[in-house]
């Protein structure tokens, strides 16, 4: 959590490594000190100037949002039904989490929705599930298992 | 589920009424663990939350059983959901996550607020 936060206010790649040498983008160079990573170490500057330096890397990886939907049984129960609720919500915050920068990934079976159009298909998605249990490929969340029937 | 916690550290939002409390527990304690910030959204329905009037028959959505409580069952019915809500509140205290409780029948433009802000919370 105190790694998160301190990320988070760091701005942009608020998911960034602390250690800052597990990423891909080259940040800067640094001499060798002991418990450094050798596979770090620019073994070219080694080389040249017969001195250990070792490469810094930024975390580049953006941050990204995982959001679990539940659609099992149970969430079609209600009036409104709790599954429209959700699928709003997840919709929503998608589209708030895109337009922040962060990639927003539907968890459970791979399927990413990482466009504002695909969240707002989610949205209205509320209208067609209303009054008759549906399920689409994309939904199909962490708890899958339990919306194809076995519990 | 495996891949919780390999890679780069990602934000979870579980939306769920969380019946399923093993699966989603387990994958909320692996995503804190990873040190991921998690919210997690109950939505409930009416029905969940109070007992209908006089005896009812409640048939569980995943496993099909059935169970009648009679009118005389509010008691137990209130019972076991306030156990249930006080077990998922402490899972959320005791792992740091946030936690936020959603009526199905509230209008949805107060749900995602109530869900940003208590993700902006965590994050």
């Amino acid at each position: 959590m105190e790694a998160a936060r301190r990320g988070a206010q760091s701005g942009a790649g608020s998911f960034g490594s602390p250690r800052g040498s597990l990423g891909f983008e080259l940040a800067d160079f640094r001499p060798y000190s002991a418990g450094d990573d050798l596979r770090d170490l620019d073994w070219n500057a080694l080389a040249r100037w017969n001195e250990p330096i070792v490469r810094r890397f930024r975390d580049t990886a953006p941050p990204e949002l995982r959001i679990v939907l539940d659609r099992s049984p149970s969430m079609r129960f209600g009036n409104p039904t709790k599954e429209t609720m959700a699928r709003r919500i997840a919709g929503a915050v998608g589209i708030v989490a895109l337009a922040s920068g962060i990639a927003v990934v539907a968890a459970g079976d791979g399927a990413n929705a990482k466009d504002p159009q695909s969240w707002l298909r989610i949205v209205e998605g509320c209208r067609r599930a209303r009054g008759r249990p549906r399920r689409s490929s994309w939904s199909r969340s962490a708890t899958g298992r339990r919306a194809s029937g076995s519990s | 589920m495996e891949s919780i916690g390999h890679g780069a550290p990602r934000e979870w939002l579980v939306v769920s009424d969380l019946y399923d409390r093993t699966l989603l527990s387990e994958l909320v304690e692996r995503a804190r663990h990873a040190g991921n910030p998690v919210t997690i959204a109950l939505v409930w329905a009416r029905e969940d939350r109070e007992p209908p009037n006089g005896g009812c028959e409640a048939v569980d959505a995943e496993t099909g059983e059935r169970r009648v409580y009679l009118g005389s069952g509010e008691a137990d019915f209130r019972a076991r959901r306030d156990e249930f809500l006080a077990a998922w509140r402490a899972t959320a205290s005791r792992l740091r996550c946030g936690f936020v409780e959603i009526d199905a029948a509230q209008s949805w433009e107060s749900a995602v607020l109530a869900v940003l802000e208590e993700r902006a919370r965590v994050v």
